[in-house]
């Protein structure tokens, strides 16, 4: 009898440890996991304590959010959850490997690693993911031990089948669909056995169905599709990455299986007979060419080295660099590294500049100092300068599953905290909590507020459950520690400050309303800078001068060097549109900026004679408010 | 299983045991060996000088005394007694030794005598907290729903009963079972499981009520307000409501809710036909909150006149001075005719919105709740509860109220206990209190809903809403209830309460969608 030829050490071994060291050194240095810690509504919460494990083993679907929140957790350092990452998708391979074994694949065992190329195309959005692959990993898994278990008569193999698909779908949700459809080409195909195969893809809808939609009382959708990558509540980012990593194990797991039919290699392996279908082939003789090529036994590396070659061209394809800046610009807001977040920015296309990267820029332009000098630096646009304008469309406007995913609520309100607005900031951090869940920051800021104002009980119930989240939990008892001496914090600096600027004066609001809430926090405390840079550049993009011109005497309340950049320009266009004299508050305007007001009407009309001409008029006029006012662009020209 | 690996598995589960009962254990008290304490000790949930019922779960607290060793004894007047000794603060008293207790000792005195070790090794004995075990028991479950305090958009949501002799708790129904659907106030027959109304908001299915009448279960298409069963249980009284929410910046409570209009009516369940009745909806007032009295031959509900114009802008001019007063109309349900409505106690008497009536089953008493002004007493700091004896229309306030909110409140089969949110331990979060009410209308101490664990309230994230006794389970399981709230049929209902503008005032940008969205 022929011997299967035994698979070199260097091909199994080495190939493998090899890609998935390049795997892990890409997921480390270039998505950077910290990046997306807590950095997407999407981002699983994990809470310790029996509460939440009882949780997680009771709910449909909580184990593997449980284990995924888990694992999350190491995002927070790079190079562990890069570890993490590379773990479940190389246990992930494993089983795969286990399958294609099982299916008689011995010498193609390469393709194993294929999915975990779906998965680094689908980190290459940065965007979370983890929860997806342990749930991949575990109907994988499950079904690789369906496959192993020492059991050959179809009876016990039912049962063992039964037992694993009620803990899979429990634990797994729709993912069970897979292991159910796994199980069964195995059957089929490998086992060659009809009534364990026909049994396994019948369950992909009796199971659903019955545990799920009828036992479970689930909504057919979540029956049949929670924690795969086409649920509504799974994020639309590398959706299609995540469905390849679903997709190719059955697929590849089937081909292998005909592949191995069509050759009679196993059966012959085992010294069975040929299979019908291949001796009637051979007889009529048009599998013949077939089946020469499904026992060719190409060189082991030639696998090997495709799977590298394939993942090198996935990734550089796939890699999304503006979505990556974006995303790391809410990491640097959520970190206040305010160069880090503009000098991303600058590197950021119109497409990808949205209202939050444009949040993100002027509050990193506020806290070094240089809003009013170079807001038009980027790109502006009068809804942008807080996020939560978008949220000031009716309710009706709004797409409530989109807002779910992009996660808007999730992003918002540490900027109106700062501002002052701190009821606005306690009802988005409620909307985010009810949204997205109990989030360590959402709970945390929510204990802010609470204590802000004055009402440390309920700050404590915050601050308690977030003692049960790993990495805030000594935030939360330090917190705590010191609520006990001073219940009030009276004499933490930013209690002082959301005191200092917090609305006093009730009035009622359905939504954001820009200008009166400014005016409103500079009528409570006149001091608060932030609010005066934010309504004057409110009034800068909405094109309202007439109150830019009322509001500049605020400028006696602060300590500016002078009249700043944008200020100067404003007051030229005012002055000229309505012919009267705004109060510069003893300030001059340079001569730089009065030149280029002179300038810019000519330099415009020469703009409009050739390109190159307008190219020169955009570099030179493109950062400025003029150039925002006359054309409403803005951040084009020389940085 | 191999003999050898079942016997390691008892070892291991007797050692598991026994550390687990070092942990809290009975022990004489060290009565002779401590100082005495001139104070009571401080203990979390206060279970102090209230009236318990002989029924309820273990009363479990936490000592707030610095100690390094605790012990209590639990003493009945009647004699048993309870000792535990812990190193940790929370007393977990075992659930058999304190229902022998409390059933033997009904109507009498229960005290809890607290011993703390401190860290020099001597004993220090607290003055007793005395309670009262009342003779009446409380009805066996409580049936609630909980959410997080929600702003325009829910999750999670679900509906749950409580088993009071213990600490079970049974989810009846959840939003995700309905595309993430909101399930509002449910309503329940004479404290009775049997006859129910779920009410459901989804923005997939529609707003819709789930009738159960005993297993079975019923998709009324149309959406009840707050909703009373009369106590035939022909017919269901229900209120229509424009809700709208908005929110305050500087106040305290960030959200706010206003009816641009309301009305009531009333769905005969025989017939499945909808009504209403000019005494019950005049386009001139809003009328809110129905409840019955406990012969059905009146329907208390509140009203108020229009202090805006208008029926669009949010929130209307004057909605801080928007009050309403407690009225009731006669109602035969045989002939189903309906009297004149008649003034119960009015607002401009009181100086507050008197909102959410409920009478007691004997019908002596009704409890309501006052406050400064508007429809919903949650989002009002200023809400309390009162009790009106109907017999000589005198009202006070019991000496159960908070600084906070209070309201929501239901009456137990027997009459003597209530339940009711308040918001007092936090001023955020909503949590269900219990107090007995004597014949006298005298309500006592509350005390907080029991949890197994007694720092349970401490970092829970959810409000308990809308508690209502009932003496029995709900019948219909989850699965059914979902079912009938998915299915696209249904008993077609028009609703009677049209909600049409006496003025057309709509000005841009003052169309609102209801108060409430679903998060997905």
């Amino acid at each position: 009898m022929e011997q299967p030829p035994r698979p070199r050490f260097a091909w199994t071994l080495v190939f493998p440890a090899l890609f998935f060291v390049l795997f892990y050194v890409y997921i480390w240095l270039v998505i950077d996991p910290r990046v997306l810690y807590e950095g997407d509504a999407s981002f699983p919460v994990f809470s310790m304590g029996g509460p939440s494990l009882q949780a997680a083993v009771t709910h449909y679907g909580r184990l593997v959010e449980y284990i995924s929140g888990f694992l999350a957790q190491s995002y927070c350092v790079s190079w562990l959850g890069a570890l993490g990452i590379t773990a479940v998708t190389g246990l992930i391979c494993m089983s795969l490997d286990v399958l294609v074994r099982a299916m008689g694949g011995s010498r193609v065992r390469f393709i194993a690693l294929i999915p975990a190329v779906a998965i680094l195309a689908a980190h290459n959005y940065c965007f979370y993911q983890l929860t997806l692959l342990v749930a991949l990993l575990l109907a994988l898994a499950c079904a690789a031990l369906y496959a192993r278990a020492p059991l050959k008569r179809d009876l016990p193999r039912i049962a063992a089948f039964l037992v694993l698909s009620v803990l899979v779908y429990f634990a797994a949700g729709g993912v069970y669909l897979l292991f159910a459809l796994v199980a069964g080409a195995y059957e089929l195909l490998a086992r060659q056995r009809r009534l364990p195969g026909l049994i396994a893809f019948l369950s992909m809808e009796a199971v659903p169905y019955f545990l799920g939609a009828r036992m479970l009382a689930l909504d057919l959708i979540d029956a049949f599709a929670y924690l795969l990558p086409y649920h509504p509540d799974a994020s639309s980012w590398g959706r299609e990455a995540v469905v390849w990593a679903y997709v190719l194990p059955p697929v590849l797991l089937v081909a292998v299986g005909i592949w191995t039919l069509i050759g009679g290699h196993r059966r012959a392996r085992e010294g069975a007979p040929e299979v019908r279908l291949g001796e009637a082939a051979e007889r009529a003789g048009k599998w013949r060419r077939l089946k020469r090529l499904a026992t060719a036994r190409p060189h082991p590396a030639v696998g090997w080295l495709l799977c590298l070659a394939l993942s090198a061209t996935v990734v550089f394809q796939t890699y999304d660099s503006q979505n990556a800046a974006r995303i790391r610009m809410d990491y640097y807001t959520r970190c206040r590294m305010w160069d880090k977040v503009l000098s991303t920015a600058q590197n950021l296309r119109p497409g990808h500049y949205d209202s939050l990267a444009a949040q993100h820029v002027n509050e990193a332009l506020y806290h070094t100092g240089r809003l009013p000098y170079e807001m038009f630096h980027y790109p502006q646009q009068p809804e942008w300068l807080l996020a939560d304008m978008e949220l000031s469309r009716s309710l009706a406007e709004r797409d409530t599953r989109g807002l779910q995913v992009n996660g808007l609520y999730f992003q918002i309100g540490d900027l109106d905290l700062q501002l002052g607005l701190v009821n606005e900031a306690e009802s988005e951090a409620h909307e985010a909590l009810v949204v997205h869940g109990e989030h360590g920051p959402i709970l945390y800021r929510l204990a802010l507020i609470n204590i802000a104002k004055k009402r440390p009980e309920a700050a404590r119930v915050f601050l308690r459950a977030l003692t049960r989240h790993l990495l805030y939990r000594r935030r939360a008892e330090d917190l705590l520690e010191r609520l006990e001496t001073d219940p009030l914090l009276s004499s933490d600096p930013m209690v002082q400050h959301l005191r200092g600027v917090m609305l006093l004066e009730d009035e009622t609001f359905f939504d954001f309303s820009g200008e009166h809430d400014y005016r409103a926090l500079l009528d409570r405390n006149k001091h608060n800078r932030m609010a005066f840079e934010y309504l004057m550049a409110y009034c800068l993009l909405t094109g309202k001068l007439e109150e830019f011109a009322e509001n500049l005497p605020r400028l006696r309340d602060f300590d500016y060097p002078g009249l700043p950049r944008h200020y100067q320009e404003a007051i030229l266009i005012y002055e000229d549109v309505t012919g009267k004299r705004a109060d510069r508050c003893g300030h001059e305007i340079s001569d730089q900026v009065r030149q280029q007001f002179t300038q810019f009407p000519k330099d415009m009309k020469m703009g409009a004679t050739s390109e190159a001409a307008a190219e020169a008029v955009v570099l030179r006029y493109g950062n400025t408010y003029l150039c925002y006012y006359t054309t409403g662009l803005s951040g084009l020209g020389k940085p | 299983m191999n003999p050898k690996n079942g016997l390691q598995l008892i070892v291991l589960l007797t050692l598991v045991g026994l550390v687990a009962s070092c942990s809290v254990r009975q022990a004489e008290p060290p009565a002779g060996e401590a100082t005495r304490g001139d104070r009571l000790p401080r203990i979390r949930p206060d279970y102090s000088g209230t009236v318990i019922p002989p029924n309820i779960a273990p009363l479990n607290f936490a000592i707030e005394e610095p100690g390094s060793q605790f012990h209590v004894t639990i003493r009945a007047e009647s004699g048993g007694s309870i000792d535990l000794r812990s190193k940790s603060p929370s007393v977990v008293i075992p659930h058999r030794q304190w229902r022998r207790l409390l059933e033997a000792s009904k109507g009498r005195e229960l005290s809890f005598d607290v011993y703390v070790k401190s860290d020099n090794g001597g004993w220090r004995r607290f003055d007793p907290i005395t309670n009262e075990i009342a003779s009446e028991e409380i009805d066996k479950y409580l049936v609630y729903r909980l959410i997080h305090p929600i702003y325009n958009y829910w999750r999670d949501v679900g509906i749950y009963e409580r088993d009071l002799e213990g600490y079970r708790q049974r989810e009846l129904l959840h939003g995700r079972s309905m595309s993430n659907a909101c399930l509002n106030c449910h309503s329940f027959l004479n404290n009775r499981a049997s006859s129910c109304t779920i009410g459901i908001r989804s923005a997939e299915l529609g707003n819709s009520v789930l009738l159960v009448q005993g297993k079975s279960v019923a998709k009324i298409g149309t959406a009840f307000g707050y909703t009373a069963w009369h106590p035939t249980g022909r017919v269901v009284a229900y209120s229509a409501n424009k809700v709208r929410q908005f929110f305050h910046w500087a106040r305290a409570e960030v959200r706010d809710v206003v009816d641009l209009d309301s009305g009531l009516a009333y769905y005969d369940v025989a017939a499945q036909k909808a009504k209403t009745h000019p005494s019950l909806s005049d386009p001139d007032r809003l009328e809110t909150y129905p409840t019955w009295t406990p012969d059905g031959k009146y329907l208390y509900f509140c009203s108020a006149a229009f202090p805006w114009e208008g029926r669009y802008k949010v929130p209307p001019d004057n909605f801080d001075q928007c009050r309403y007063d407690l009225m009731r109309v006669s109602y035969d349900v045989d002939s189903d005719t309906w009297g004149t409505p008649e003034m119960v106690l009015s607002s401009e008497k009181t100086g507050l919105s008197i909102l959410l009536p409920r009478i007691s089953p004997d019908g002596r008493f009704v409890l309501f709740c006052m406050c400064d002004y508007g429809c919903f007493p949650i989002y009002q700091p200023s809400s309390d509860l009162y009790l009106m004896d109907l017999q000589t229309g005198e009202y006070w306030a019991p000496g159960i109220n908070s600084d906070l909110s209070e309201s929501w409140h239901s009456w137990s089969a027997n009459g003597r206990w209530i339940v009711f949110s308040s918001k007092r331990r936090d001023g955020l979060f909503t949590r269900s209190y219990i107090s007995y009410v004597d014949t006298t209308g005298e309500a006592h101490k509350p005390f907080i809903l029991p949890q197994k664990d007694p720092t349970f309230y401490d970092s829970y994230l959810k409000t308990y809403s809308v508690p209502e006794f009932v003496v029995e389970p709900l019948q219909p399981r989850q699965r059914h209830l979902a079912e009938a709230a998915r299915w696209p049929g249904g008993i077609k209902v028009e609703s009677p309460v049209k909600f049409e503008p006496r003025t057309e005032t709509r000005e841009p940008g003052t169309e609102w969608q209801d108060a409430w969205q679903p998060a997905r």
